[in-house]
């Protein structure tokens, strides 16, 4: 890692959602090897924050910066070193896992090995079956396959672990501390805790 | 660059995969043809007179009803989300997915235009400008509509606001994509139009990209 301090920043964060503030004055900060679970109520603003942190979408107040460059400002600060997996899993349904994660993974600049990643997530069997015939499960750990390819530092995930089933959260829990015990910056969502082995994630309430 | 290639290689598989819904097009526009002559008096004289208009007419219909295909599915499924994050500037991704859609639709008419100008009654001597035509015009529909379609992206019910935003704008296409036809059936020369067509592409190649990117990104940034 190049530096010790804190790479991901924000300060003084506030977000509104037509009239309605959402979240205001927030600062986060996280260091290399530190992971974050973000919780709140639905509608409490969760994907906004992680919509805004990642530089999708514009803070009405405050700043995000990512190893001190300004991430609305600087369109390339985050680059190659972000990996945002949405709410949606970005997944065609014409497509099958393969075709879709090698799709996702060249346009992010990576090169991964792709059918290993997917081994990674239990979906030897569907690789090639388009990924209308998968369950919401299984299309899910299409999207997070993307984790095993990816060489990003910064990792921002919206409710990951959403449809999966226990052997599936066991997966996601491994990677994300895998990655943190890499020195890598992780970012999640989510409605009931995930237990992470061997780290604790820091934890942030947001509420309206 | 490497995710221009990727994204232009993913819509064609996509375009293999949806055979039927290109299809629905091609059929769209071959009807639109085929259906005109039925409605009027058999009269080669007329429908000769009408062929320039009525191949551009069913081109540019044909392309209203395929340009919501341009990112409408992407921004459902999240994917333009990650084309949004990527590091390939996303005007250029902007280029790939409208390269797809061409390559699946337009280019799709300039190769059926000879079957469907005969059909018409037309010389075959201007076959060759009726091809140009299209093959210079039917791309600028597919950069100009995107411009649309990703204005409209947010807006649930966005056909009728579409319409009424692109037709405008394909007015110029089809006033010197027909015009072109025209002198070329009357036996006159074609390059003035046809040059009028070239330039308007140039423009559109090289603007379009650019406006459609920061129009996807209004729907995410305010969002």
């Amino acid at each position: 890692m190049a530096s010790l301090g804190p790479e991901l920043q924000a300060h003084g964060l506030g977000c509104q959602r037509g009239h309605r503030a959402l979240f205001s004055d927030l600062d986060l900060s996280l260091s290399p090897g530190q992971a974050m679970q973000i919780t709140g109520e639905n509608g409490a603003g969760k994907t906004t924050l992680l919509k805004t942190l990642c530089g999708l979408r514009r803070p009405e107040v405050g700043r995000v910066t990512w190893r001190g460059l300004d991430v609305h400002e600087a369109p390339a600060a985050l680059g190659t070193d972000l990996l945002y997996i949405g709410h949606e899993n970005a997944i065609n349904p014409d497509l099958s896992p393969r075709e879709n994660l090698r799709m996702l993974s060249r346009l992010s600049g990576g090169g991964g090995d792709v059918a290993s990643a997917l081994k990674g997530m239990g979906l030897l069997r569907v690789m090639r079956t388009p990924c209308r015939a998968l369950s919401a499960g299984q299309r899910r750990r299409v999207a997070l396959a993307r984790l095993g390819v990816s060489s990003a530092a910064l990792w921002i995930l919206d409710e990951p672990a959403a449809a999966l089933d226990t052997q599936g959260r066991g997966l996601l829990a491994a990677q994300i501390a895998k990655h943190a015990s890499r020195g890598g910056v992780v970012l999640f969502t989510t409605h009931d805790r995930l237990d992470l082995p061997e780290i604790t994630p820091q934890e942030l309430r947001i509420s309206a | 660059m490497s995710g221009f290639i990727a994204l232009l290689q993913r819509d064609l598989l996509l375009v293999l995969r949806q055979r039927g819904e290109i299809l629905h097009h091609v059929l769209f526009f071959l009807l639109v043809i085929t259906l005109f002559p039925l409605g009027t008096r058999p009269s080669a004289t007329l429908l000769l007179a009408v062929a320039p208009a009525l191949l551009w007419v069913a081109a540019l219909l044909a392309a209203l009803l395929s340009l919501q295909r341009l990112f409408r599915p992407d921004f459902e499924d999240g994917t333009l989300e990650q084309l949004m994050l990527s590091t390939t500037p996303l005007s250029l991704l902007v280029l790939a997915k409208v390269a797809a859609y061409w390559l699946a639709g337009g280019l799709i008419f300039v190769l059926l235009a000879p079957v469907v100008a005969l059909l018409l009654g037309v010389p075959g001597t201007a076959i060759p400008v009726i091809m140009c035509s299209l093959l210079l015009g039917t791309p600028v529909l597919g950069l100009v509509g995107a411009i649309g379609v990703a204005l409209t992206l947010s807006l649930p019910r966005a056909g009728m606001l579409l319409s009424l935003l692109i037709f405008p704008l394909y007015v110029p296409v089809l006033i010197f994509g027909a015009g072109a036809m025209q002198a070329a059936i009357n036996g006159l020369p074609a390059s003035g139009p046809l040059f009028m067509l070239a330039a308007i592409l140039v423009l559109a190649l090289t603007l379009a990209p650019l406006a459609t990117a920061a129009a996807l990104r209004i729907n995410f940034e305010y969002a």
